[in-house]
């Protein structure tokens, strides 16, 4: 039932419920085991402390027993056994007599315990524990007093460590009980420190779900959940980024489909119009009037035709003719297509880079339509600097010192119909992202107003 | 058969095993520059110069009757002075010559020519050789305690001629005699290794060897007998009488105390040359108090200038403690309150109490104590000779035990040099002078009674106590410690367990 309620806290709950346990426990277990050595500490102390006052004791009283100076000894007796821990003092003659002893009934008698038996007859020391006597642990010694060989007597001391253990109890509890409260503060601490953070990086997870991927929390935190909360801010642009891609693939698609669709039934007539307007140009004679207008439908037609044409091939699904490809010689033919005008071309050639797996009209197109924009761009003045490097991909930075483009555009230029030129129809660089995208590669745009523009492409090696 | 033989064979090789091992160890303070017998030797190394020499008399442990040794027979010409001996036949010294008079000549003028000779050597005129085995000693006069100083260890110990004309001054290193062990070990600083010598003439024992092994100091000496490192040591400390007994393998040898510890007066300085004044100040003290606080057990209360066991001890006592009596003669006297000095040697009195003691004792009647303690006993008799001290303390030992000649004449005869006391009467010298040319035992004791009475009537000193002399041994490798009244362990008569 215990865990269950554990397992049923929230986290904080459950980092100071496991903390605080495993902390108690672990205190509870060294108090313990403190206790119990220091008990059996204090058991070797008591023995030895027993036998080296019985020891002092026999000592001390030789001289006294030889001048039979019982008054001497007595006092010693007595100032002895003021110590809580002396039970009694006895100092015995050779017969068991009592010649002293703090229990003033006692002198004279003939002394007789447990003991006695064993003190009379040996010139060791004896050291007895006896197992309880008011429930107490006591320690009975006796300890021979010689003179040079002759045993004049035998001194004997009943030890108790009782109030002592009371004491030692009494402290492992309460520095247990001060070293629970301790953790427990710590373990809340701990548990409230760690399980924040988790609860905060819930929270943003909970916005993401709801849909808000602008929302972000900010931890200076160096360690795995500060890196966690990195992640999930990086990660959250970039499924931002994603989604709007995929809004505008999928809006190229449908308007792909629409197009092909359209341009398809437009086709037939378009031919129509267009050998009609032929044959109506061909036969008209050159002073009629009409033969103009008729030469106006031709022209109409025929771009009506290429637009046709050119949106087909957008929508049409790609299947690339793969062959090696030289690409800077690739490059270099399709810079001599172009009419440049007034244009400078800096080439800076990874000349390691020498051949990739490629469909050659695809990138044609792909370079065509860069240049020829790079082209237009810079309008007659100024640099188109083309810059190959090779790696793990083929990568080819085309630039221009052109216009550069309005940062609130550059997002949609690969947009089909996007077109940032009054004659266009908008499809150059929709066709571009297309080609590279069949290349299985990546094309990025960086541009400053007023600077220029830069298209890097990745094209992978082999294909 | 052959299975009998090998066991027979490991029987023998067993028995020579453990009879080989039979050794003891004594531990030794002193490390022995030389055993030469000529030099005044320290207990542990006359203990051992005793196992390798022999005497020609012993003393029984009685302290009276003299025992033949190397000397079968001797008697006593009509006018006192001369001592013929005969010598023990077929005795053989440790280098396999054999004992004979020449042997005797030879150490006589060995000894005769130190400088710090025994006082025996002044007694004697000269040494005829009779025959091999015969000789005489011929005294300048009746010298009536001469045979006990011959059973001394310290005065005549025999050794070989051939030793003597081949070691010369080395002798000392390289000691020759006849008795039951001979040097086999010599390690400086270490130990000293005698073993049975097969030939000696005596009781042979079943101990092989005896380790004399050095210590440092006491307390060592008692650990190492703690833990069997040593089997006997010589005078353990009167703190740890009682925890070597605890261990329940050690026992106490006791032999004859040969010393007095007095509190010496200087008896012509005034007020000290008052009798009575000694008198009060001799009942002030609580000697016994006194002596068994301060050497719990480890000493005899004195009641004279003689030990126990001397054979004319008898029960006069010097006056005992009564401090009512010591103010009244001090009151008659004159001295009501009165400040004198008490001078001692700090290695008697290490432990403060006794000082503190005398001290309180003396108060009590009026008598302030000014101590002045000295490093060194020699420091002491310095201050002694010089006067200066009133009240001091002293104590001597006696070379030669049975007879109180040494002691009485030592400390009381006027012209003596150990007469620290300056204590000067013409009837003690005069029955001092009697009783060294008495050899009738009777007469002689009758005027060493007649001399203690004197002395004690006059209280020339205060007699604290004789110190019980003793060597603590392990009684788990000893059954039996045998020594003679010298304290000399008789190795070659010990029972091993």
């Amino acid at each position: 039932m215990v865990f269950r309620k554990i397992f049923s806290l929230k986290l904080k709950g459950k980092f100071f419920s496991s903390f605080s346990g495993l902390v108690i426990v672990m205190v509870s277990i060294v108090s313990i085991t403190v206790f119990f050595f220091q008990r059996h500490m204090l058991e070797r102390q008591a023995e030895e402390k027993a036998l080296s006052l019985t020891r002092s004791l026999a000592y001390i009283s030789l001289s006294s027993i030889l001048l039979n100076d019982y008054i001497t000894l007595q006092i010693l007796i007595d100032s002895m056994s003021d110590a809580d821990d002396v039970l009694s003092i006895v100092i015995l003659d050779t017969n068991g007599l009592v010649l002293a002893s703090n229990f003033i009934e006692m002198r004279g008698t003939q002394f007789k315990d447990s003991l006695s038996p064993n003190i009379y007859n040996t010139d060791k020391l004896v050291l007895h524990k006896l197992e309880s006597e008011n429930n107490k642990d006591v320690w009975d010694t006796a300890v021979p007093i010689f003179n040079m060989n002759d045993k004049i007597g035998t001194a004997k001391i009943k030890y108790s460590v009782d109030n002592t253990y009371a004491g030692l109890l009494e402290t492992v509890i309460t520095i247990g009980a001060i070293a629970i409260f301790i953790s427990l503060i710590v373990s809340y601490q701990l548990a409230h420190s760690i399980s924040k953070p988790i609860k905060e990086v819930v929270n943003l997870a909970d916005e993401y779900g709801r849909g808000n991927l602008d929302a972000s929390i900010k931890l200076n935190r160096s360690d795995e959940i500060g890196h966690l909360v990195d992640t999930l801010n990086m990660l959250s642009q970039k499924l931002k980024t994603l989604i709007e891609e995929k809004i505008a693939n999928e809006n190229l698609i449908m308007i792909g489909e629409f197009g092909a669709y359209v341009i398809h039934d437009l086709k037939n007539p378009l031919s129509g119009i267009h050998l009609l307007a032929d044959g109506l140009y061909r036969k008209l004679p050159d002073e009629n009037p009409m033969k103009k207008y008729a030469y106006e439908i031709l022209l109409a037609s025929q771009k009506l035709e290429e637009f046709t044409k050119r949106t087909l091939d957008i929508s049409r699904p790609t299947k690339l003719k793969l062959e090696k490809i030289n690409l800077h010689k690739l490059i270099d033919e399709t810079i001599e297509n172009i009419k440049f005008d007034l244009v400078k071309i800096e080439k800076k050639y990874d000349r390691s880079l020498y051949e990739i797996n490629g469909d050659r009209q695809f990138l044609v197109m792909i370079f065509n339509n860069l240049l020829n924009n790079a082209n237009e761009a810079i309008n007659g003045q100024g640099t188109i600097r083309i810059e190959t490097k090779n790696g793990e991909y083929a990568e080819i930075k085309i630039s221009d010192t052109g216009t550069g483009i309005e940062p609130e555009r550059i997002s949609s230029i690969f947009r089909p119909f996007f077109s940032m030129k009054n004659t266009g129809h908008g499809l150059g660089l929709a066709m571009v992202k297309k080609g590279i995208i069949a290349h299985q590669g990546t094309i990025e745009v960086s541009s400053e107003l007023g600077v220029g523009s830069t298209f890097t492409i990745k094209l992978p090696l082999m294909l | 058969m052959n299975n009998l033989k090998l066991i027979c064979l490991f029987f023998l090789l067993l028995f020579n095993y453990c009879s080989k091992s039979s050794k003891v160890s004594y531990g030794i303070e002193i490390f022995p520059t030389n055993l030469d017998p000529s030099f005044g030797l320290s207990f542990d190394e006359s203990q051992i110069s005793s196992q390798i020499y022999e005497n020609l008399i012993s003393l029984d442990n009685d302290c009276a009757t003299l025992n033949p040794r190397l000397a079968v027979s001797w008697n006593v010409s009509k006018d006192k002075c001369t001592y013929t001996f005969v010598l023990r036949n077929n005795v053989f010294f440790h280098d396999g010559t054999k004992l004979s008079s020449y042997s005797i000549q030879s150490t006589y003028e060995w000894l005769c020519n130190k400088q710090n000779r025994s006082e025996i050597f002044d007694k004697i005129k000269n040494i005829n050789i009779i025959d091999s085995l015969s000789f005489e000693f011929v005294l300048y006069e009746p010298f009536s305690i001469f045979l006990y100083v011959l059973a001394s260890p310290e005065s005549f110990q025999v050794m070989s001629e051939h030793a003597i004309a081949k070691y010369d001054t080395l002798i000392g290193q390289h000691p020759v005699g006849t008795g039951p062990f001979y040097l086999n070990k010599w390690v400086d600083g270490e130990k000293i290794i005698l073993n049975k010598f097969k030939k000696y003439w005596g009781e042979q024992g079943n101990l092989n060897e005896i380790v004399f092994k050095y210590y440092k100091n006491i307390f060592q000496g008692e650990d190492y007998l703690e833990k069997n490192t040593i089997d006997i040591l010589y005078s353990a400390t009167s703190y740890s009488i009682d925890r070597l007994k605890w261990t329940g393998f050690i026992d106490y040898h006791i032999f004859v105390p040969d010393d007095i510890q007095f509190i010496g007066f200087n008896n012509e300085a005034y007020p000290f040359n008052d009798k009575y004044f000694r008198k009060a100040i001799l009942k002030a003290i609580n000697i016994p108090r006194f002596v068994h606080s301060s050497t719990r057990g480890k000493a005899i209360v004195a009641k004279g200038p003689l030990p126990p066991n001397y054979y004319d001890y008898n029960d006069t006592v010097q006056d005992s403690y009564n401090i009512d009596e010591a103010k009244s003669i001090l009151n008659e006297l004159g001295f009501a309150s009165l400040d004198i000095t008490f001078d001692f040697p700090k290695i008697a009195f290490k432990r403060i109490t006794k000082i503190e003691f005398l001290k309180h004792e003396l108060n009590k009647v009026g008598i302030h104590l000014k101590v002045r303690a000295h490093d060194t006993w020699e420091e002491l008799d310095k201050a002694i000779a010089s006067d200066s001290a009133q009240m001091f303390y002293n104590g001597g030992r006696s070379d030669i035990i049975g007879d109180p000649f040494n002691f009485l004449w030592g400390f009381f005869y006027s012209k003596s040099e150990f007469n620290t006391l300056k204590y000067k009467e013409s009837k003690i010298d005069q029955w001092i002078d009697e009783a060294i040319q008495e050899n009738n035992p009777q007469k002689r004791q009758s005027l060493y009674r007649k001399i203690v009475s004197k002395i004690l009537d006059d209280t020339p000193a205060i007699f604290l106590f004789h110190i019980i002399p003793s060597l603590a041994y392990n009684t788990k490798k000893i059954r039996i410690l045998i020594t003679n009244p010298y304290g000399t362990v008789q190795f070659n008569k010990i029972e091993l367990n």
